[in-house]
Formats: C-alpha cells, structure tokens, sequence
C-alpha cells in the first residue's frame, strides 16, 4: 500500500512538473512570436535600430526561460536557436538584409519547434 | 567529462532507489511485464549517460513513469485476477498424473529436452518419477516428484522436531542494531553484561552477536584486531 502511495505522489509531481514545464514554455512561445512579428515588422521597414532593440529584448527573453527549455530539450537544439540568434543579431549590426532574414527564419522556426515538441499532438507521439 | 562522471553517479543511485522501490519480487524473479520496465529502465538510465546532450531530467522522467506503472499494474494484478492473468498469464500443465500435455508443450515451445532437463535438474530421471511438471508464470519450471521418490522428511519418520527459531543479529561489524534489541524484549543492561562475561568492554568489541528467539542461545564473536 506504502508502495502505491508513493507511486500517486510521484505521479502527482511529474503532472505538476509537466504541466508547470508546459505552462513556461507556452509562455516563452508567445512571448517570442509576438517580437518576432516586431522584428519581422522592422524588417520591412528597413529600421535596424528597432530590429537590434528587438533582438536584444528577444536575447532578455530567452535567457529568462533558459533553465526550463534545458531540462528537457537537447544541448543540441539549445545551442542551435542561441547560434542562430547571436548570427541574426550580428547580420543586423553590419545591416547584412538577405543573411539576417535567413537566419532569422531559422531561428523563429527553430524556437517554435520547441512547444510543438514539448506539447501534446498526434503527429508527435506517433 | 565531469558532466558524465555526475550524471553516472546521479542515474547509478536514482536507479538503485528506484529497483529498491519496485520492491523484491522484481530484483528476484521477472514476470513479463517487470522485464520489460527492467529492460527499459536500463536503456532510458543509459541514455544521458553515454550523450550528455540528452537533458538527465528527461530521462529520469521517464523512468519514474515506468516505475508507476509497473507498480500500479502489480498492485492491480494483486487485487484482481483477472488483470493477474492479462498481464502475468496462467501457469502451464505440461504433465499432469500420468498424461502429457503435448499441445500446453507446443504452445509454450517446451521441447523433450527441455522437459528431460528440468527432470534431471530437480532429481528425477524419468516421468515415472514425477506427479506435475508446470511451468509458472515467470517461466520457471516446477516438477513435483511422486511422493515415493520425494525425499524422506522427518514427517514420514515420525520423529519429533524442535519448530526452527528465528536468529537475529545484534552487533553486525561492531554496530548495534538497536530495533533487533527491542524486538527480542532485551535491553542495553543485559546487553553490558552479556559483553562484561565475554571480557569485552563495548559493542564496538564485537563482529557478530546473534541472539535465537525463544530460548535467548547467543552466538558472539570478538572483533579481530586490526593490524596496522
């Protein structure tokens, strides 16, 4: 009985861990789309000091949520999203237009791989 | 390289905790579905060992959940029956008063020389020998002889027996174990003068102390000196 107990606790606590973890990273995504939209907004207008603003406050973002996208996701993944965000931010230093939105591209799909992985769907657990 | 020589460590003792916590059945005897998670378990524990990409709380995650389910199943397969034979099957009637049961035999690929093997492993030679052979749930095969040729036991003799007692062990390598003490009703008191008889001052003095249940016949033997 002890042992079933235990196990209801443990189960309890991945829940809660899961749907915190989920719950972060919902957030996270949201946040990023929203200054993606901004920057890709930017883009079009050609404003590069709004664009490196933009990316600098994506930067602030995503080291906030850092520590929960590692927990579960690979080193791998992690350190390409931050590759393809240092890049973009350098292409838009040296107002580099065709190699900033490649990169960009890449790391916004990049990013919003992440709640489409973490998240519950048919394709993925299949 | 520190990363590897940590997350080894971490597994090693989250999965000593875990086995420990699926309890004994598990460690000695494997049902289908318990090779499985052990089987599982051991691949999940390997993987952020071996790549440090793979996130340690990703697979410990997923070790926990297998050790939830296989503990709910065997509680669950305790409760019911017929969860218990889902999940853990029946035993099988290979040979049964005399008549074998050459289809249970087909449908286990229970082969002659399996059967002669597990004859000759539990001391017969021959069927004549032997009353049932099944196999259990955990494929383990059990020949039950003819009682002629079971072994004599001091039943069949008729002679009396002492019941077997019960031995705990009180000093284990110099250290008390003080929940065996209260169990056998005794005291640090009787304790000081069992040792002051044997010349010894502490229970640091002593390897092994064991006390028999009942009629309180002790075993004690010093601790060697150690050579420095």
């Amino acid at each position: 009985m002890n042992r079933v107990v235990a196990a209801i606790c443990i189960l309890v606590l991945c829940g809660t861990f899961v749907g915190v973890h989920t719950y972060k990273i919902i957030r996270l995504n949201k946040d990023v789309t929203a200054l993606c939209e901004e920057v890709e907004a930017d883009f079009q207008k050609e404003n590069w000091s709004g664009i490196s603003g933009n990316l600098q406050k994506l930067r602030e973002r995503w080291d906030k949520s850092r520590l929960w996208a590692c927990l579960t996701i690979d080193t791998k993944e992690i350190e390409e999203i931050e590759i393809s965000l240092k890049q973009s931010m350098k292409y838009a230093e040296v107002k580099a237009k065709p190699d900033f939105i490649g990169e960009f591209t890449l790391f916004r799909m990049r990013l919003e791989h992440i709640p489409h992985q973490e998240g519950f769907s048919m394709e993925e657990v299949l | 390289m520190i990363t590897t020589v940590l997350r080894t460590a971490i597994i090693y003792f989250f999965v000593v905790l875990i086995l420990r916590m699926m309890g004994k059945r598990q460690i000695g005897e494997l049902e289908p579905s318990e090779l499985v998670v052990t089987i599982m378990i051991s691949e999940v524990a390997a993987m952020p060992i071996t790549d440090i990409g793979v996130p340690l709380l990703e697979s410990i995650l997923a070790i926990l959940i297998l050790v939830v389910l296989e503990i709910f199943l065997s509680y669950f397969a305790y409760r019911s029956t017929k969860v218990r034979t889902v999940f853990y099957g029946r035993p099988s009637m290979f040979y049964e008063n005399g008549r074998l049961h050459q289809k249970e035999m087909r449908r286990q690929r229970f082969n002659v020389a399996d059967l002669m093997e597990e004859l000759r492993n539990n001391g017969a030679i021959s069927l004549n020998q032997v009353e049932y052979v099944l196999m259990e749930t955990n494929g383990k095969v059990s020949v039950l002889l003819e009682s002629e040729n079971s072994p004599v036991t001091p039943a069949d003799l008729k002679i009396h027996t002492e019941p077997a007692r019960m031995s705990y062990v009180l000093i284990d390598n110099g250290n008390l174990i003080s929940g065996n003490l209260k169990r056998l009703g005794l005291d640090d008191i009787w304790l000081d003068k069992l040792l002051k008889k044997n010349k010894l001052k502490r229970p640091k003095d002593v390897f092994y102390l064991s006390v028999e249940k009942d009629t309180g016949n002790t075993v004690l033997i010093p601790r060697e000196k150690e050579e420095s």
